[in-house]
């Protein structure tokens, strides 16, 4: 199986089999755009990712290599969040800071499946909770001036019951 | 991302994902907005409006109108929350309207209830041309709704569960607005409970949409199971899911002729009559047309009973749950079924008076890879 090399932000190299490392669309259409040659010691540069990031997104894709290529979006049915495996939900017990960073690195790589379950695990963290939950959990600061406040409360205020 | 065909973009102030973001400080609201975006996509509507009052940024994403794909208008919202739906949602997809489920005769004409079906034909009428799935609860005596229903050109999925038109003092006819529905042709997915359609609309209905896929009439007025049984024989070979639970009786002639949809993958029927008592085995029949068959439900067929179930069983090799109660069969069926059926998981036959729990009871201990359903009874 051949190997490239991946470099993190931070300098680190990480030897990956070339069919993980292509999970990533951005890898993928690096290698074909500049059309490099497999055989090649090249190192292909990350300089979104620092390295114990990219440590867990390799991780990720190691684990995930097997998967059937994720479903298109079907219009017809709502989002679901409670679809998350017992493996990727070990994985995500992470800590904010980790996690968000893990958004932006599968937003980066452009990797489908990680960043469908890093956005279901926070959207799962929102759902449920008032507003004041909402700022405690992810240590939001409430930038309304009194009025704004009154105005946006007004218009979101939800009350379906009689 | 959809941002093309946003009507109102926030002003992108933060860098996007690939300019430089200082790790040590994120945090929700610094991510940016595209992946803001794709996070709200899986919020309800309510976490998007608790979501709205957390503060400004979060405020900014929740107006991106591709949102609000999926509206649920209920009967007891504020009338601002209904209004900002409307204002939001320019392309929503999924539509469920669900009037007051109890005293509707009282309702009627109330203030309440003129305001809600208001802001329903509002967005109807707006939302007509890009529909993909529809679903109406508790609609009584209002014409327009069904009416309005012939608009909705691309619908997919068409869920009407206990909509009803009476005739009205005026006998004007308008049970015929239910025939709105005749004029869609695109549709997957039918699934109609407790509506009082008139005679045949519903048939019209299967003959027109040779796509359908799923189909879902339980407790209908005015729908013969028998003949949606033919009609779904000659017109529908697509379809893959039936649940049949009609006032009248299937007759096992009707039963026999789904034995052409080899595509079906889940029966579910109820009140099977025998009208010949010599003919040759049904379920056999059936089985060896539907093969691909995953799922099976059956209650209150009599004359099911181990000497005519047995034999169907090598054909059904495909059943992962299997359901069967009022029938005839015996504790020898069901150890059958568990030798016979390779990838069976479940296997619900509490419900035949014939099988003991008992034996059930060992039969579960015997393979414990299929659930019996005993812990409900214990």
């Amino acid at each position: 199986m051949s190997k490239i090399k991946l470099q993190s932000s931070d300098g680190e190299t990480f030897e990956v089999e070339i069919e993980i490392a292509k999970c990533s669309v951005t890898i993928k259409t690096m290698l074909e755009d500049l059309g490099m040659d497999e055989d090649e010691e090249e190192v292909v540069p990350l300089p979104n990712v620092n390295s114990a990031i990219l440590r867990k997104v390799i991780q990720w894709a190691t684990y995930h290599k097997d998967d059937p290529p994720p479903p298109e979006d079907d219009e017809n049915k709502e989002k679901r969040t409670d679809d998350i495996s017992s493996w990727d939900a070990d994985f995500l017990k992470v800590d904010q800071g980790t996690l968000f960073e893990l958004i932006l690195a599968a937003n980066y790589l452009d990797i489908k499946g990680l960043l469908d379950v890093t956005c279901k695990t926070v959207a799962n963290m929102i759902k449920g909770k008032a507003p004041e939950e909402i700022r405690k959990t992810f240590n939001i600061k409430n930038d309304f001036t009194a009025s704004e406040e009154e105005q946006v409360r007004k218009e979101n205020e939800w009350c379906e019951e009689k | 991302m959809e941002s093309a065909i946003l009507k109102e973009s926030p002003p992108r102030k933060k860098p996007n994902s690939l300019g430089e973001i200082n790790p040590t400080k994120i945090n929700l609201c610094t991510l940016p907005d595209d992946i803001l975006i794709e996070i709200f996509s899986y919020l309800d509507l309510k976490s998007i409006y608790n979501c709205a009052m957390v503060c400004s940024t979060l405020n900014n994403i929740s107006k991106y109108s591709a949102l609000y794909k999926t509206i649920h208008l209920k009967y007891f919202m504020k009338s601002h929350i209904l209004k900002s739906f409307l204002s939001k949602a320019t392309s929503v997809k999924r539509l469920r309207i669900e009037y007051n489920n109890y005293e509707y005769y009282k309702d009627q004409n109330t203030k309440q209830y003129n305001e809600f079906n208001k802001y329903v034909i509002m967005f109807l009428e707006k939302s007509r041309n890009q529909l993909k799935v529809l679903e109406v609860k508790n609609c009584i005596n209002n014409k327009d709704v069904m009416l309005s229903l012939s608009e909705c050109t691309n619908l997919e999925e068409l869920v009407l569960y206990r909509c009803r038109l009476y005739r009205c003092r005026h006998n004007c006819g308008c049970r015929g607005s239910f025939e709105g529905m005749l004029s869609l042709g695109n549709l997957k997915s039918i699934q109609f409970q407790w509506c009082n359609f008139p005679k045949n609309t519903v048939v019209y209905l299967i003959q027109k949409n040779r796509n359908l896929k799923n189909i879902y009439l339980a407790d209908n007025d005015h729908v013969d199971v028998n003949e949606i049984c033919e009609t779904l024989s000659q017109h529908n070979l697509q379809v893959t899911n039936i649940l049949l639970n009609g006032r009248d009786k299937i007759k096992l002639d009707s039963l026999c002729t789904l034995k052409r949809l080899s595509n079906l993958k889940s029966l579910e029927i109820k009140f099977i009559c025998n009208m010949k008592p010599n003919q040759e085995n049904s379920l056999k029949q059936l089985a060896a047309g539907c093969s691909k068959l995953e799922k099976l439900f059956i209650s209150g067929w009599r004359e099911l009973n181990d000497d005519n179930f047995i034999p169907a069983l090598p054909m059904l090799t495909h059943l992962t749950e299997l359901k069967l109660s009022r029938t005839n069969i015996t504790i020898k069926s069901c150890r059958e079924v568990a030798f016979t059926l390779p990838r069976l998981k479940s296997m619900h036959v509490i419900g035949n008076q014939r099988v003991k729990i008992d034996e059930l009871d060992k039969l579960q201990s015997e393979f414990p890879e299929i659930d019996i359903a005993l812990y409900k009874y214990k």
